[in-house]
């Protein structure tokens, strides 16, 4: 009698056998003995410390970040928490454009995943600075080139942190407005994707699903800014617009 | 033009919840260390969040949330090192190339196996060894792991199979050798 394989044999510990495996079984010595070693090794398996880890509080942390950010409710107590807002609705970019302008969809998908998963996460800033010129020399040295921050009526300047942009280096600086809702303005390094694909966006705004918006503005510096926040499209504009 | 979810963030974070401590423990399994596992699985959390319009059956939730983190996973390795890992290959002398993993937390940590299966596990493919764990630790049946790995049945059954053969190889003498059902 020919000993059954290894696929049949786990089919035994895996409770998943056919009627013929078993019976099989009643009359294999060698075949019986290695399913119990199969059996052993699985006993071996979830004994190891790894097999009783919890998830910790970080990921947890996330899951509820993510809910906070897509429920107005829950936004409020995300707020309350944390003094401030993590707009982490995380979702697909969708661009209103009838005409076909707007914010290209790839760079405002790029710019809302960034800012989202930045809040979610809770790497939105790397320093915290209401001064605009600390945040600007902090950025300046952290992305190897000059960049002005610039104030915003009805902004108050948080913080920042370097990041990337299409794999990039970029940077984005922190705002919060006055009903404490973020809003990321990208600084994309000069001639980089992303700053490409700003060239035609230029003074445009796009309202993206979940109540984030996605404008286009040129810096101080005349190179352009990315301004992402869950702000009706009016009130991102007219913001960053200054 | 507007596109409606058909899973609210409410739904999804509870359909995700129990399942947060298989995802932690399986990026563990993952990832080099453990400030990396941690990263994978949140950012897994919200690549899940951002697609949870593609999850057309809550019943599957949690192969589903695996295999987005395990997709995640192995595109990171192929961006990182394309030219020195080969991740797809159920044969172990197509994937045995791996690379070697240097973290010491890691090790220490399944060095609380016996050391022949530990130096059998850390020899098996990514897809053997996830394979393995998934269906022995976690639980999950084949369905739900052709799910997570994204292949069909047949193929976890097969994976299953050189797993368990592997381990047994280095924990003790093959007593019976297969012919064939």
């Amino acid at each position: 009698m020919s000993c059954l394989n290894d696929e049949l044999l786990g089919e035994v510990i895996d409770g998943v056998a056919a009627a013929a495996t078993l019976a099989h079984l009643e009359n294999c010595d060698a075949c019986s003995e290695r399913v119990e070693a199969m059996q052993g090794l699985g006993a071996l398996l979830r004994a190891v410390p790894l097999a009783r880890e919890r998830a910790p509080a970080a990921v947890v942390g996330t899951l509820r970040g993510l809910e906070a950010g897509a429920s107005s409710e829950g936004r409020r107590r995300w707020r309350a928490f944390t003094g401030f807002v993590a707009a982490a609705a995380a979702a697909a970019v969708l661009v209103v454009s009838p005409t076909g302008g707007g914010v290209p969809v790839a760079l405002a998908d790029e710019a809302v995943s960034h800012h989202l998963r930045s809040f979610a996460n809770g790497t939105a800033w790397e320093m915290e600075s209401t001064d605009p010129a600390q945040v600007a020399s902090w950025l300046s040295t952290g992305l190897g080139q000059e960049v002005q921050v610039p104030t915003r009526p009805g902004l108050e300047l948080v913080g920042a942190r370097r990041c990337s942009l299409f794999g990039e280096r970029a940077g984005a600086v922190i705002y919060r407005d006055v009903a404490g809702t973020a809003v990321t303005m990208f600084v994309p390094a000069p001639g980089s994707a992303a700053e490409r694909a700003c060239e035609r966006a230029v003074g445009e705004c796009s309202q993206a699903r979940d109540g984030q918006t996605v404008c286009v503005v040129e810096g101080e510096d005349g190179s352009p800014r990315v301004l992402v926040g869950e702000l009706p499209a009016a009130q991102l504009c007219q913001v960053a617009q200054g | 033009m507007t596109i409606e979810r058909t899973l609210d963030a409410h739904h999804f974070t509870r359909l995700i919840e129990p399942h947060l401590d298989v995802l932690h423990r399986l990026a563990r399994r993952l990832a080099p260390t453990r400030a990396d596992a941690e990263d994978l699985a949140q950012e897994a959390l919200v690549r899940a969040f951002e697609k949870r319009d593609a999850l057309r059956d809550p019943g599957k939730v949690r192969g589903w949330v695996l295999a987005t983190m395990r997709n995640l996973h192995l595109n990171r390795i192929r961006d990182e090192k394309p030219h020195l890992l080969v991740l797809t290959g159920d044969k172990p002398d197509e994937a045995g190339a791996r690379e070697p993993r240097g973290d010491l937390e890691r090790e220490l940590l399944d060095r609380h196996l016996p050391d022949e299966l530990f130096l059998a596990m850390r020899a098996l493919p990514e897809e053997q060894a996830s394979a393995i764990w998934l269906r022995e630790v976690e639980g999950l049946s084949y369905e739900e792991l052709a799910e997570a790995m994204g292949t069909p049945i047949g193929t976890v059954r097969s994976r299953l199979a050189r797993a368990r053969a592997a381990l047994l190889e280095e924990m003790q003498p093959a007593r019976c050798r297969a012919s064939g059902a």
